[in-house]
């Protein structure tokens, strides 16, 4: 899992460079979606996909949204009780 | 011949520029998850309602309070340079303007809305302010806001760089600002995080969550969120910029401007810029404007116009723009204020008009222009201003091809003293170019199938 972790690169998102240990686990401890595009040309990425992670892993990886930690109908409903309060 | 024109405070404009009172074919309404146009009541948990009123204004001219321009006075007017040493070294018979937006104290123009926004909040009753940051650009520009207007402010800068880039984080503590790691302890969202992977980096959706949570959260309802980009009332408040060159431009003795310029993120620094310009093509004059974006990462010169999501957590409202999808990770590049993957309404619907004409260009080039730069006129820019800077030099180029002696005017919309790693990545031959491939086009763009489409609305005249 670790064989990788001090290859560096730019990092897409927030623009700086990092090593390949933060992008295995941005996306709430699994890889960051973009990383077969960020890595393909540097490491054998597609390998340490298959042997580190699950199908279903991957599937939720590439497949699926970002999970919504809160959903915006739901703060909305939040504010608008706040929102009565205000003076 | 003069250099550098200025302004004196009394000259400074009184009004903002409301371009959604000229734009020939009307805004499409932002729509909220349901598909249905939001109303400003939901919007209430995160901006005050005299903001609220301004996103959704169409007056064409807005009054700037008294307050806020005593504020602005700070740096503004800022000076509108005349760029005669490059002019020289490419041997263009264009004229080189900059508005130099980078003298504001956090060194770029995101504090002519950080502090309208500061302000307003204040004015609404809001005790603080919270907000996200990546590499912290527009962190600092809203610490230095609220410690001027007097508000708390609490930024959630993504772990990673919060670790790594220790002098954006520095200088909001300096301002007063609480800058936190996200994720944090603070909100439901980092702590649901934290106990999962208590040694995450986090990420920007994450900290965008926190931000917005803690604003919503707030039982006394004296926390709003604030944003840097994108939504009309942002781009409003950097209407200054553009209104002020038009001032110095006269004073400079050019009665006509041939090609404006500006980068493109979210939209706000070139909006500032070209706004007030694109009301004079609207109303008849002949002008190139133009929006830079980089090549990797385009919004405007590649892909559909649709509605989506703000965020990649989907928090915030649906809205007309330029997209790729909200999964869509933009590719190594060094410009922070660039790495929005959607354009603000507003351009995007100039864009459908035909007002504007934008253009990409790589970042190996911008880093030339950026050098370039430096060594004739002496400024180190922002690596998103780099952007402005070759489109600029690809038009004196074309003007000396030409032999035309056009008026170009760009927006120095910051420095990038403390973004010296990407210069010192390209002085060490260690930047590439990375054109986006269509395969990834297509496949960012399967993000946003199935969401509601807008109707493009043009009147054919440009």
């Amino acid at each position: 899992m670790d064989r990788y972790d001090n290859e560096k690169i730019y990092c897409r998102k927030l623009g700086h460079w990092l090593t390949f240990h933060y992008c295995h686990r941005e996306n709430n401890g699994l890889p960051c979606r973009k990383i077969l595009d960020c890595w393909f040309e540097k490491i054998p990425v597609k390998e340490f996909l298959k042997e580190n992670y699950t199908k279903e892993e991957i599937s939720y990886i590439f497949n699926s949204s970002k999970p919504k930690i809160t959903s915006l109908i739901e703060i909305i409903e939040q504010a608008k009780k706040r929102s009565d309060k205000i003076p | 011949m003069r250099i550098k024109t200025v302004l004196s405070e009394s000259e400074i404009p009184k009004q903002w520029y409301n371009l959604a009172a000229d734009l020939p074919s009307p805004l499409q309404p932002p729509l909220g998850p349901d598909g249905n146009p939001i109303t400003p009541d939901m919007l209430a948990p995160v901006f005050p309602m005299n903001l609220i009123e301004q996103e959704a204004s169409s007056e064409r001219w807005i009054d700037i309070p008294e307050e806020i321009l005593n504020i602005l006075y700070k740096w503004r007017p800022t000076p509108l340079h005349r760029a005669k040493a490059l002019e020289d070294y490419l041997d263009t018979p264009a004229r080189i303007y900059y508005k130099n937006e980078s003298v504001s104290p956090p060194g770029s123009h995101k504090p002519n809305t950080a502090v309208a926004q500061a302000w307003y909040n204040k004015e609404f009753g809001i005790k603080k302010l919270t907000t996200e940051t990546g590499a912290g650009q527009w962190g600092s520009a809203l610490a230095f806001a609220s410690a001027i207007v007097g508000l708390e402010c609490k930024v959630y800068m993504v772990r990673i760089s919060f670790d790594q880039k220790p002098f954006r984080k520095t200088m909001m503590q300096t301002w007063g600002a609480t800058c936190i790691a996200s994720p944090s302890d603070t909100t439901n969202a980092g702590r649901a995080i934290l106990e999962k992977m208590p040694d995450t980096p986090g990420s920007l959706g994450i900290a965008i969550s926190e931000a917005i949570e803690e604003a919503v959260s707030d039982e006394k309802g004296e926390t709003r969120y604030s944003l840097g980009s994108v939504l009309n009332h942002v781009l409003l408040h950097q209407t200054i910029v553009g209104l002020e060159v038009k001032k110095q431009l006269e004073k400079a003795g050019e009665n006509k401007v041939d090609t404006v310029i500006g980068c493109c993120g979210g939209g706000s620094n070139f909006a500032g810029l070209a706004f007030p310009f694109v009301n004079d093509k609207i109303h008849g004059e002949e002008i190139d404007i133009i929006p830079v974006e980089p090549t990797s990462c385009p919004t405007m010169t590649r892909a559909p116009f649709v509605y989506d999501h703000g965020d990649t957590a989907k928090m915030t409202p649906l809205l007309p723009m330029f997209s790729l999808g909200h999964d869509f990770i933009p590719p190594p590049i060094h410009a922070g204020g660039l790495r929005y993957h959607g354009m603000a309404p507003l351009i995007s619907q100039a864009i459908v008009e035909g007002l504007l004409t934008p253009q990409s260009i790589h970042q190996l080039e911008c880093y030339e222009s950026a050098i370039t730069f430096a060594r004739t006129e002496g400024l180190i820019c922002a690596p998103e201003t780099s952007h402005a800077i070759a489109a600029t030099i690809r038009e004196a180029k074309k003007a000396k091809e030409e032999g035309k002696e056009k008026v170009i005017i760009f927006n120095f919309s910051g420095h990038g003293l403390l973004d010296l790693a990407g210069y010192k990545n390209y002085l060490a031959g260690n930047l590439e170019d990375y054109p986006l491939p269509e395969e990834e086009m297509k496949k960012s763009l399967k993000s946003i199938e199935g969401l509601p489409k807008p109707k493009k609305e043009k009147t054919g005249k440009w």
